[in-house]
């Protein structure tokens, strides 16, 4: 069922955007024009015949147009701008007309067809999307004779016999190519109408000069052909409301085809099914446009999103990295007090004493206090048979990281603590580096710099990517606009006063280091990064183990906005943040990457079915940008630029991977369901580097549990 | 050594801190209802926009698919190749008036000439009939019966006005086209009759 959904949505989303793409004539259009060809095969009768021919049931003959009858024909309509002024004018001088209609325009404008109908005019059919119809196959030619009419079905509850083809002329310009086209049509049923008046309004000669062309000589019938789409057509508008009060007074009539030649209309009221579908058609081509516009809004909104995201990066990131490595630059006095540095743990036996030992290399004083959560292999014994001094084990049944990081606080003796996690190996110079920017004392809490260790498989680059450019740089620049939304769990350090003000952390939510830190802005303290603590993680390294984690991060951070959302309306520091810091939190980590998916959408209809090459040129450009940026990141990390290589590659298959990964948060927030939590497997494969540790090197593959919802 | 610590160690808030503030403690983690009331409410709005989406997606392809790329049948008026004048002889009753000079079709001469050429005229009915081919044509080729009344069947020509003047003769001439071989035999009578209908010189009837 949850696949089925977001299946069946994406499936309508394609066949709107396909149906939209189909009556905008960029899907399955042909503009290949037919060059003149011999005219042996045509029969001379029709080349010196009247414009009207009738080709049904096998006959060859052509009509004329009484004298003193007139019958306008427009082409190619109905057209927004101009079909409602053409028909005024007509209406004006009570004058009759005929409407060669496109499909696709008749799917997109059917009001005006009904009035056209409405107002005495005849509607004849001229193929759905204009292809050269000498160029295309017999079911190509009966599918846009259907689908033609089924839109002027919709439009005006009307089956037509009349039918124009694209790109005609005069009788006499028929040829080999286009009569089998004319014969075939007839088989249909149809009755083909050409012209032998051409206004060649469509060239803006000029008022006078299209009225001169259009009228005929000597008292004779015409059809006159004119445009009442494809361009500017004031013209023709001006010139009729000339031309119809004056041909009227010499005697001429203005009729539709039918009744100039006193015929029965040419128009079939059409009932039932065929009715029905034919609105069904209309319908569903309205709502297509009406949700694709809406999608290209959001496409919009998403563009700009990312497009600024990039630039306040580069300017921000830069602007703090040259801040904090100033000289002169100092956060306050040296801090060189002792700090309590907790290890919560739960099952960690294979990195446990990895961890604990980089600590033990800390150039910074500190106590450690390990927090066994009701682990079952043994991770307090390894603790305690290491026999270090200054190493507490504080065990407790197994009740989650907030509850153990809170016991710790509870048995930690200094004022400065270090939260970090159970595998995480920290450099010697790392808990000084953390703990210096306290010497502000408005700095509440401090987020580390979160490396990946394991970055050498794909999809350890690829977080090593989204590390070193995502959390990282966003870190700078969250710093400097005071709005820091996450202290990784991995590294980061707090102000024991702090913590106690706001109750220490909380399990209302999966992401409680991001609860933690929105609680801390709204206390008012300042939250900043210290760029050279750096710290050792390592990164899930299959798909499954990174889906979960990142479904807890995602379903997290939008349980932390939502707890905090209160700050919006709040005064002081907290409203501060709530006015600044959680928009831009909730517009850059759930708005942007729910939109996302358009991009991809969007790019894989422009390649399909849209104009290819300036798809591809604008996929290439994005890629660009994201590269410098990453680029840049990686300079400023003093990291070497070879993992970049896998760039192009995470843009393709990583992003989408969080798409689901957010779609699942999503229907999991909206649903209500509960997710256990979930942990990731540790291999132990991480080290510093240069540093003491000795490494343990043992992959295994596993299987994790599933989130449940 | 296995000692472990009971009951929550969790800091509680100091006391005089600003509450509104400070951070505020959600009842249970945030989103989760565990009564699941909206998770059965999501599962509705779920299904129903899977099943629009299916639907739509259905319906566009029946829709595409299933029409017919057929014109319904509509009679067209044949005008010959013949000078402009006579193609469209109007109804006007002066014409109607000489049938015999303009050689028109319709056999409805509603005059006294009629007496006389009575059986010429319900002999040139089948005749006419025939030679008028080119006007009916499009009502027996196209094997439908008539579909707008009598102005088709004469060949949308003058014959619509005058033939309202006299409809039993044209009421016959119709029903000659369709069986013109069987009611050949017919019409000479009908002829006669319709004729002597508006005879002025009864005398001839006999």
């Amino acid at each position: 069922m949850r696949l089925l959904l977001p299946l069946l949505v994406l499936v309508a989303l394609v066949a709107m955007l396909m149906l939209r793409g189909y009556v905008h004539s960029e899907i399955l259009a042909d503009h290949r024009i037919q060059p003149e060809a011999a005219t042996d095969k045509v029969p001379e009768k029709i080349l010196e015949g009247g414009p009207v021919i009738d080709t049904r049931s096998g006959r060859a003959t052509s009509m004329r147009v009484p004298d003193h009858r007139l019958v306008l024909t427009f082409d190619d309509g109905p057209d927004p701008a101009w079909t409602p002024k053409v028909l005024d004018v007509l209406k004006e001088h009570h004058a009759h007309a005929v409407f060669f209609v496109t499909g696709t325009m008749t799917s997109r404008y059917p009001e005006l067809v009904k009035r056209m109908v409405d107002e005495g005019h005849e509607v004849g059919l001229h193929t759905f999307n204009h292809p050269d119809l000498s160029y295309q196959s017999k079911k190509r030619i009966d599918w846009e004779l259907s689908t033609n009419q089924l839109a002027i079905t919709g439009a005006a509850g009307i089956r037509t016999s009349l039918f124009r083809p694209p790109y005609s002329s005069f009788a006499d310009a028929m040829d080999d190519k286009s009569w089998p086209v004319t014969e075939y049509i007839g088989t249909r049923g149809y009755i083909t109408v050409v012209n032998n008046t051409d206004s060649e309004d469509w060239k803006k000669p000029g008022v006078d000069e299209i009225i001169r062309r259009a009228t005929p000589h000597g008292g004779k019938g015409a059809i006159v052909l004119m445009h009442d789409s494809g361009g500017d057509r004031h013209q023709t508008v001006q010139a009729l409301d000339e031309f119809l009060p004056m041909l009227q007074e010499r005697g001429y009539t203005f009729d539709n085809l039918t009744e100039a030649l006193d015929a029965p209309s040419a128009s079939t009221k059409v009932t039932g099914l065929d009715l029905w579908k034919g609105k069904a058609w209309i319908f569903m081509v309205s709502a297509a446009d009406g949700v694709t516009g809406v999608l290209v809004v959001g496409l919009a909104v998403i563009g700009v999103l990312v497009i600024s995201r990039f630039v306040l990066m580069l300017l921000l990131s830069g602007a703090h990295a040259r801040r904090v490595r100033d000289r002169r630059f100092r956060w306050g006095p040296p801090v060189t007090e002792p700090v309590s540095v907790l290890v919560p743990a739960y099952n960690e036996a294979k990195c446990i004493e990895n961890t604990v030992r980089s600590l033990m290399a800390s150039e910074h004083p500190i106590e450690v206090i390990v927090i066994d959560d009701g682990s079952s292999d043994g991770t307090a014994r390894i603790v305690e048979a290491m026999g270090l001094p200054n190493v507490r084990v504080v065990r407790q049944l197994n009740a989650g990281k907030p509850a153990a990081l809170n016991r710790g606080l509870a048995n930690a003796r200094h004022g400065i603590v270090v939260m970090m996690d159970g595998d995480t190996v920290f450099e010697p110079a790392t808990v000084r580096e953390l703990v210096q920017p306290f010497g502000d004392p408005r700095v509440g809490a401090v987020a580390g710099n979160a490396k990946v260790g394991n970055r050498d498989s794909l999809i350890g680059a690829w977080q090593h990517i989204e590390y070193v450019m995502g959390f990282n740089l966003d870190r700078r620049m969250y710093d400097l606009l005071r709005c820091m939304p996450t202290i990784p769990g991995a590294v980061g350090a707090f102000r024991r006063s702090a913590l106690e003000r706001v109750g220490g952390m909380s399990d209302d939510t999966l992401a409680e280091d991001t609860d933690i830190t929105m609680a801390m802005h709204r206390d008012g303290w300042r939250v900043v990064y210290a760029e050279k603590a750096r710290a050792w993680t390592e990164a899930p390294e299959s798909v499954q183990q990174l889906w979960s984690q990142r479904y807890r991060w995602s379903y997290g951070t939008m349980q932390a906005i939502w707890k905090h959302r209160r700050a919006v309306l709040e005064r002081g520091s907290s409203g501060r943040f709530g006015r600044v810091g959680l928009p831009l939190v909730s517009l850059f980590m759930v708005v942007a990457p729910l939109l996302a998916p358009l991009i991809d959408v969007f790019l894989l209809y422009g390649v399909v079915f849209g104009q290819t090459q300036k798809t591809i040129v604008a996929w290439l450009g994005v890629l660009a940008l994201q590269a410098v940026c990453a680029a840049y990141a990686f300079r400023l990390d003093k990291e070497r630029m070879t993992h970049l290589i896998s760039l192009p590659l995470q843009q393709i298959l990583y992003r989408q991977l969080m798409y689901v990964v957010l779609l699942q948060s999503w229907i999991t927030a909206l649903t209500g369901g509960r997710l256990r939590w979930q942990k990731l497997r540790r291999t132990g494969v991480v080290e510093a580097p240069g540093g003491p540790v000795p490494t343990q090197r043992s992959r295994r593959s596993s299987s994790d549990r599933r989130p449940v919802a | 050594m296995d000692a472990v610590q009971l009951g929550e160690g969790r800091l509680t808030p100091a006391p005089g801190t600003a509450h509104g503030t400070g951070r505020e403690t959600a009842d249970g983690p945030v989103f989760v209802d565990a009564s699941g009331r909206r998770s059965r409410t999501f599962r509705r709005l779920g299904m129903i926009v899977g099943l629009a989406c299916a639907v739509y997606a259905v319906i566009i392809v029946a829709t595409l698919f299933s029409g017919s790329s057929d014109a319904p049948w509509v009679p067209v008026p044949q005008n010959k190749d013949k000078p402009a004048g006579q193609v469209d002889s109007s109804p006007v009753p002066a014409e109607s008036a000489e049938p015999s000079a303009t050689g028109s079709a319709s056999p409805d001469a509603g005059t006294s000439q009629n007496a006389t050429p009575a059986p010429g005229a319900s002999a040139e009915a089948p005749g006419a009939g025939s030679a008028t081919g080119a006007g009916r044509v499009d009502s027996s080729a196209g094997a439908r019966p008539t579909t707008t009344g009598p102005t088709s069947g004469t060949a949308g020509t003058a014959g619509g006005t005058s033939s309202d003047a006299q409809p039993s003769t044209s009421a016959g001439g119709t029903e000659t086209v369709p069986s013109s071989p069987a009611g050949a035999p017919e019409s000479p009578v009908e002829g006669t009759a319709g004729a002597s209908l508006l005879n002025p010189f009864p005398e001839h009837n006999l």
